[in-house]
């Protein structure tokens, strides 16, 4: 049996151990094997690349943050479109071929899975992974590289809160979540912020500034949880595109620092704003990303033996399972405004900048 | 009171809310939640993963019904689910954890309730319903009822296991598809050139290659009848057989259709060539909807979940000793060698005869 692994779209902690879990079940369980790393994800199977891979080479690297086949982003929507007469999705399965494999890990978060779909329709025998930092992929209670990001921005909104505390300040951090606030929301219930901004509770300017004035009585300083992807509720009725444009017009990408300064006038507390960036991503992965990327590379591999393909790997219930590809790709598990962790949070105090 | 009717199929599980409103029955809401039962086969039978899936589905469902206030649902299964090897534990485990029984729909039946919840289109030019199924299809002359019917015992998935090397046919195993349904169709009758000249679309498959031809098309679907034009629908057919971007098109909008969306294509196509048809119309009531309003008339029968009483009431349809036998659901394609098509009690006539039950 002929294995290739890759890895794609954003860097995450758990990268190398789920790779590393993959490895050694295929080499103690599989007989007749060789494996093969494709190198920068999907960019490297375009091109036709890949490197042979030893049991040592999967010896080592359990704890090792990043990736060690390097990886790239592909958008999905190039994947279709012809480029001097074929397409990459063309390119990526000739070279399957070429490279005489049986089966194909895909390690990614939803761009990469809605791309394993598309290989596994033109039939490559594919199974992907969880992987992001944003615990947003569709049936899965948990992605690999969350627990750990959830532990860096908790350990960094932590460090934070003693400057903000010892300065009477209102501070905005600014965490990685475009479409989903999971991050955000763990995270900032774990530090103890005051108030959390997700995508999936559109905040209110007034409500969110009248939090603030309220909470001075009692503390002098804020901490507020903002993702990236935060949305005004005026702008909730608005598509993507047309929110991209506006932001992009006023020469920003996400609305933290004009909310600290509206913060900051209406207020009259001295409000700041961080972006903590690509700290979240980097690192080595924490002791439950350890486990969950062992059970799940063991797992994914285990069914590669059994020859079940078109599945993705996830764990539910904390069981490790399969999903279809066909069953999640394009879909994205976002936060329950309604849902457990968002009440308990209301329950305590915390504010999501709503009226 | 409001119902509700849930219907699982081999790539989804999807369910109708209704209410009366006076003596019609109106369709209030419908959901739709993808479920690849193949992938969660285990040779012949649904692996315990997939009875878990569709266990969670279906509870899930039942929490939405019971938060919209429904009164009673019925829970049925069509040629799909007769055809796992392990039904019996299937249902017993969907009971368990559900409280729902599942209610066993054989294909004539199911060809039945699509025809009575289309009979309003009994009024167009010489009109016949279509429904493609996974493991079965269904073909109704509107305006004969019972008579019109000819009901295939072969359907999407028997077509994709038997043909396709790889997930989708290609061009060529397209074609050696195509040779075969319409010897099938030829063995059972089916009429040819002239007879109907619309054809009604029905299901979630016909739904899906639908919404691939609005997409295709760049056509708005309006408040009026879903129609396709036919020229326009033979180039989206091609596209899909041999398209570079066919994956991307499938996965926009049918994901969980992957494997039967071709075989539908090439079904279709040989369908309305045969039939020389020009009126394509997509229907959105099927099974569901002709199950419901029979059972509402006391002319089905069936258990349903009550809310009220959060029990189920009624004895399930068609007991599991009178079920079809049981067909394989791996990919080890499927050969018989004599036609087992359930032959029309007399051939299918068009609605332009003026026949109508």
């Amino acid at each position: 049996m002929r294995i290739g692994i890759l890895t794609s779209g954003g860097d995450c902690a758990g990268l190398n151990a789920v790779i590393r879990a993959i490895g050694l079940y295929c080499y103690k369980n599989i007989q007749n094997l060789e494996i093969v790393g494709v190198p920068d994800g999907y960019g490297g199977l375009i091109r036709g690349d890949s490197l042979r891979m030893t049991e040592h080479d999967f010896s080592d690297i359990l704890d090792r943050g990043g990736t060690v086949l390097g990886t790239s982003r592909q958008p999905f929507k190039r994947m279709t479109v012809e480029e001097n007469g074929e397409s990459r999705l063309e390119k990526m399965c000739e070279n399957y071929k070429k490279l005489g494999l049986d089966c194909l890990f895909t390690l990614g978060g939803a761009g990469t899975h809605k791309t394993a779909a598309l290989l596994s329709f033109e039939g490559c025998n594919v199974i992907g992974l969880p992987k992001t930092i944003d615990n947003d992929i569709y049936g899965t209670d948990v992605t690999f590289g969350f627990q750990t990001a959830v532990e860096v921005v908790t350990d960094s909104i932590d460090r934070i809160k003693t400057t903000v505390a010892s300065h009477r300040r209102t501070m905005l951090v600014e965490i990685m979540g475009n479409k989903a606030g999971w991050l955000t929301l763990n995270s900032g219930i774990a530090a103890g912020a005051d108030m959390i901004i997700i995508p999936e509770i559109p905040f209110n300017i007034d409500a969110v500034c009248d939090f603030i004035s309220g909470s001075r009585k009692d503390k002098p300083y804020n901490i507020i949880a903002v993702a990236e992807g935060a949305t005004l509720d005026s702008e909730a009725a608005f598509k993507k595109s047309e929110r991209i444009f506006v932001r992009t017009d006023m020469g920003e990408t996400t609305v933290t620092r004009h909310l600290a300064e509206i913060i900051g006038e209406r207020t009259g507390t001295e409000t700041r704003y961080t972006v903590l960036g690509y700290l979240q991503r980097g690192g080595t992965p924490c002791a439950y990303d350890r486990l969950l990327c062992t059970r799940l590379g063991s797992f994914a591999a285990h069914l590669a033996k059994e020859g079940r393909f078109g599945v993705t790997a996830a764990a539910v219930g904390g069981e490790i399972t399969f999903n279809a590809l066909s069953d999640i790709a394009g879909k994205y598990k976002l936060v329950d405004p309604k849902g457990a962790t968002v009440r308990s949070a209301k329950d305590i105090g915390i504010s999501f900048g709503i009226k | 009171m409001k119902y509700a009717v849930a219907d699982i199929s081999s790539s989804s599980l999807s369910v109708i809310i209704a209410e009366i409103c006076g003596t019609e029955i109106e369709v209030t809401g419908k959901e739709r939640e993808s479920l690849s039962l193949l992938y969660y086969m285990d040779g012949k039978d649904l692996s315990r993963r997939g009875m878990e899936k569709l266990a969670a589905a279906l509870a899930q469902m039942k929490s939405r019904l019971a938060e919209i206030g429904v009164g009673k649902c019925w829970l049925i299964a069509t040629a799909a689910l007769r055809h796992i090897g392990n039904f019996a534990e299937v249902t017993e485990f969907v009971r368990q954890r559900t409280g729902l029984i599942v209610n066993l729909i054989d294909g004539k039946s199911e060809a039945y309730c699509d025809y009575i919840a289309n009979r309003c289109y009994s009024s167009c030019d010489r009109a016949v319903l279509v429904d493609l199924g996974g493991k079965s299809m269904e073909i109704c002359a509107l305006g004969d009822g019972k008579d019109g019917m000819v009901c295939f015992d072969f359907g999407l998935i028997d077509l994709y296991e038997k043909f396709a090397d790889k997930i989708k046919p290609d061009e060529n195993e397209a074609k050696d598809m195509g040779k075969y349904v319409r010897t099938r169709f030829d063995k059972a009758g089916l009429p040819e050139d002239g007879e109907y000249k619309t054809v009604v679309l029905v299901g979630q498959t016909c739904g899906s290659i639908y919404d691939m031809y609005k997409e295709f098309t760049d056509t708005d679907e309006g408040d009026g009848a879903k129609t396709m034009e036919r020229k326009a629908l033979f180039r989206l057919i091609k596209r899909l057989i041999s398209g570079a971007d066919r994956s991307r098109l499938i996965l926009q909008t049918a994901p969980e259709k992957t494997h039967v969306i071709l075989p539908a294509a090439v079904v279709l196509k040989k369908l309305i060539k045969r039939f020389d048809a020009t009126n394509l119309i997509v229907s959105d009531y099927g099974v569901k909807e002709g199950y419901l309003s029979l059972m509402l008339d006391g002319k089905e029968s069936g258990a349903y979940y009550d809310f009220g009483s959060e029990s189920t009431e009624g004895d399930a349809r068609m007991p599991l000793g009178k079920r079809d036998k049981g067909r394989t659901g791996s990919r080890t394609p499927v050969r018989r060698n004599k036609s087992e098509e359930i032959p029309a009690k007399k051939r299918v006539k068009s609605a332009g005869d003026g026949k109508q039950s």
